[in-house]
């Protein structure tokens, strides 16, 4: 299944790379949004391939592609709008991995959540992943909890392994959620740890104000992802 | 709100919404969650059948307003006199006990 990344906007060299694509709480897709929207990010370019499912963004009446590239500040935003399948996922994630290896990125984070977040806690615990001791480093400037020994099975396995095989240090960050309702929530305290790396001041404020309007919105995107998860055990699962 | 909600909110005009909703079935009770943004516990009303329970709620969400409405066909019978329900962080959460204890302990030999 081929995947080709096309590139319409300036290069950036070094960049620090962040993720998001539909899983539990649709964490990485609200933080990263919220990213480029907050952060004025440009659009860089896109993931093409015939094996997408049938669905396209219409704006202004025109097409546009639901697998994304952001840049702006050094930063590359990658955001898939739409769950796809497992296999189509990888395949595109080893793409962008392919893409980004002659820029030298400093550093590719997964931004996600893994469920398990009590209904009305308050308390959001975040931990990373890391696919090198030298991308671990990043977390200590994070000040996240690396997961203890176990395992880690999913996409984000996945990504670590394939950024590992091509010497891009990865990390998985990954947020407790809410698993099958939009958890904007979870995506502000993400964006709060990642942001020493990201290198800009990202004020969440807005994001926890318009959270109520992210839930009732994203609800179908939710429950079309929810139905992806359960019929395809992709969500990032770890084992201790 | 960017492109990427509104793509997302194709039902924009709809006067009534299906909220999200997780249904759990336990040893004893049946314990559905459904996500209600903007709704206060003082405009949420639910009914309860043996083998339903409809919620229903009026919520304000950016400035404007907007209807609930959910109907959970449970998988087993419960009994609706004790039905409870609370508001948890904008998610409310009805507990339904089963109407009859449908499990027995199994001496093991």
């Amino acid at each position: 299944m081929p995947v080709r990344v096309v590139e319409t906007g300036a290069e950036v060299r070094s960049p620090v790379v962040l993720m998001g694509v539909p899983g539990p709480g649709l964490v990485g897709v609200i933080a990263v949004d919220y990213l480029v929207r907050s952060l004025k990010m440009e659009e860089a370019g896109f993931l093409d391939s015939p094996e997408f499912p049938p669905i396209v963004g219409v704006r202004d009446g025109v097409i546009q592609p639901v697998f994304r590239i952001f840049s702006g500040e050094g930063v590359y935003t990658v955001l898939s709008q739409v769950p796809l399948p497992p296999q189509l996922l990888m395949t595109s994630t080893a793409a962008v991995i392919e893409w980004l290896v002659p820029k030298r990125p400093r550093v590719l984070i997964l931004l996600g959540g893994v469920g398990g977040r009590k209904l009305g806690s308050e308390e959001i615990e975040v931990f990373a992943v890391y696919s090198s001791k030298e991308a671990s480093e990043f977390g200590r400037a994070m000040g996240v909890k690396a997961m203890p020994n176990g395992f880690l099975s999913g996409f984000a396995a996945f990504l670590l392994r394939e950024s590992a095989r091509a010497g891009i240090p990865a990390i998985a960050l990954l947020a407790q959620s809410y698993a099958n309702y939009p958890d904007p929530g979870a995506a502000a305290v993400l964006i709060e740890k990642a942001a020493p790396v990201i290198g800009a001041e990202v004020d969440v404020g807005a994001l926890l104000k318009e959270s109520e309007e992210i839930r009732l919105k994203l609800r179908e995107l939710m429950s079309e992802t929810s139905r992806a998860m359960a019929e395809e055990a992709r969500v990032p699962t770890y084992i201790a | 709100m960017s492109w990427f909600y509104r793509a997302w909110f194709v039902e924009i005009r709809e006067e009534v919404v299906e909220p999200l909703a997780e249904v759990r079935v336990e040893r004893d009770r049946v314990v559905i969650a459904v996500d209600l943004p903007g709704a206060s516990r003082e405009r949420v009303r639910v009914e309860a059948g043996e083998d339903y329970v409809l919620i229903e709620a009026d919520g304000r969400v950016g400035g404007l307003g907007c209807r609930y409405r959910k109907l959970v066909r449970t998988p087993v019978k419960i009994d609706p006199s004790r039905v409870r329900a609370r508001m948890v962080g904008g998610v409310l959460v009805v507990e339904a006990p089963l109407l009859r204890r449908t499990y027995r302990e199994v001496k093991v030999e």
